[in-house]
């Protein structure tokens, strides 16, 4: 689907355009004979300005590339050396986005071998190859609080996340990290803040207690513990540090607002093994050492303009924080204001957040559903798959490119002619666009609540 | 009704929601010049 406005810049099929700064930069350093290894370098500079000199970074073509060689670097068993290799396995949550932080390894328990089958991580003989690395297996961790109901036209299981006990879920981790204490090799989860995603619990209102408990786990155990933030903002939210996490994977053509490119940003013990990894222990372009050359994953080497549009999008990151926060209060104000219908409708189940990490406004309404009450239907992401999530299809008819509205979950973020060519908020089509989701949802509510009585 | 049955329903009924939403896209009133062609 194309439109000229969304609700969404945190899809890289549809992705929110450039700003105009970014695109000159990107024009500037193409004609420019500046040698690529030093934007790399201005890149890594950026985030040691910002964490620290014990961190650094990796910018890498896609988030996706990000987990998979994060995963086959830090959590996979060697392959050099005589005798039979061992297997390892990692920790995920079993939470949104499933296919995609959760698909590198073979699923332990048993129970769910079949489960992203709709998802394309086994659609094929490439597929079952592609995401599942050697001799990894993935534990795959139901959340305390947290229901796994059967929604959506394509009945599926769905993760509702609204519930989610951090401090409960992270006494289940230490049992089970101190069960297979021999063999597990990695965390992971998510990097996201909001309720929607089970990470609505912060002690200090900034921190998710759920990610910081997988921080302090990780520490314990000495295993990595990986973030996949691809929905986030580098220096806003997900603070590596705060959360004891070892990497923060970015997607930078998101809400970021970079050209298509990943960011890996962590601590040095574990960025020095994916740099080499990267390569960059060798050379391609004839000077300096970090390149992208004959490493293993140089084939998931970001392309020129990748990396400097990538530079100047991290730089305006740092330099505007304040504005980009107030932005997102702007759309935040436009939700709750086009969505006095539905509270008025719907007294309870509705839960309107903001998140900075991820520049985001989400409508969780999974909670219409309780007491035994018809609520808004609930669309799996076996529905996405198969074209039946009726939300997507209706904004579609109303000429709006609509948001990922998955799992009873709706995150909008600035997604096209939300923002104008210097990044300035738009609100006028915010809220056509946010009208117009009011308009699918109250339309759905109210055919499932008239299915049910018929 | 059980749950899945009103799911089944629903998937069912898909035309005829999409056009009650296009009925109601005045109300919505997003103007003609921003709708790029869907495809």
């Amino acid at each position: 689907m194309a439109g000229t406005i969304g609700l969404t810049g945190s899809n890289s099929a549809r992705p929110a355009y450039l700003r105009r700064d970014i695109v000159k930069a990107m024009i500037d350093g193409a004609r420019s004979t500046r040698n690529l290894v030093q934007y790399i370098e201005d890149i890594r500079i950026v985030v040691k300005e910002e964490y620290g000199d014990d961190f650094d970074a990796i910018p890498i073509n896609t988030c996706e590339a990000a987990v998979w060689a994060s995963l086959d670097t830090l959590a996979t068993p060697p392959l050099a050396g005589r005798g039979d290799n061992y297997r390892t396995r990692y920790i995920a949550l079993y939470e949104a986005h499933s296919e995609h932080q959760v698909g590198y390894g073979r699923p332990f328990p048993p129970k769910y071998k079949d489960v992203f089958s709709d998802r394309a991580n086994i659609g094929g003989e490439l597929g079952v190859l592609g995401r599942r690395l050697n001799n990894l297996d993935v534990i795959i961790t139901p959340i305390e609080g947290a229901r796994y109901e059967v929604h959506g036209i394509k009945s599926f299981v769905v993760p509702l996340l609204t519930t989610v006990n951090a401090k409960k879920t992270a006494v289940k981790l230490r049992k089970l990290i101190e069960r297979n204490v021999t063999t597990v090799s990695a965390l992971m989860s998510l990097g996201y803040d909001s309720p929607g995603y089970g990470y609505g619990e912060k002690a200090d209102g900034v921190t998710s207690d759920l990610k910081a408990s997988m921080g302090e786990l990780a520490r314990d155990f000495e295993i990595p513990y990986i973030i996949d933030n691809a929905r986030g903002i580098p220096f806003l939210g997900a603070h590596p540090v705060k959360l004891g996490a070892s990497l923060v994977l970015y997607s930078m053509d998101k809400v970021a607002g970079a050209p298509t490119s990943g960011l890996i940003v962590g601590r040095n013990e574990y960025l020095i093994p994916l740099q080499r990894a990267m390569g960059w222990h060798s050379e391609r372009f004839g000077g300096g050492s970090m390149t992208y050359g004959k490493g293993v994953y140089a084939p998931f080497d970001p392309g020129r303009e990748a990396i400097i549009g990538q530079l100047a999008a991290l730089r305006w990151i740092r330099a505007n924080k304040k504005g980009i926060r107030g932005t997102i209060d702007k759309l935040l104000a436009v939700v709750k204001d086009e969505c006095k219908p539905l509270l008025k409708k719907y007294k309870t189940g509705i839960v309107i957040s903001k998140s900075y990490n991820g520049g985001a406004v989400e409508i969780n309404y999974v909670d219409t559903w309780n007491g035994g009450n018809v609520g808004i239907p609930i669309f799996s992401t076996e529905d996405k798959g198969a074209s039946m999530n009726l939300i997507s299809a209706g904004l579609a008819v109303l000429g709006i490119l609509p948001p990922s509205p998955d799992e009873g979950n709706i995150v909008m973020t600035m997604g096209r002619g939300l923002l104008d060519e210097d990044g300035e908020f738009l609100e006028e089509q915010a809220r056509a666009a946010v009208r117009a989701l009011v308009t699918v949802l109250m339309s759905l509510g109210d055919m499932m609540q008239s299915i049910s009585r018929a | 009704m059980f749950r899945y049955q009103m799911y089944q329903k629903l998937g069912e009924r898909k035309g005829e929601f999409l056009k009650l939403v296009e009925g109601q896209a005045k109300k919505v009133n997003v103007p003609k010049a921003w709708q790029a062609p869907l495809d």
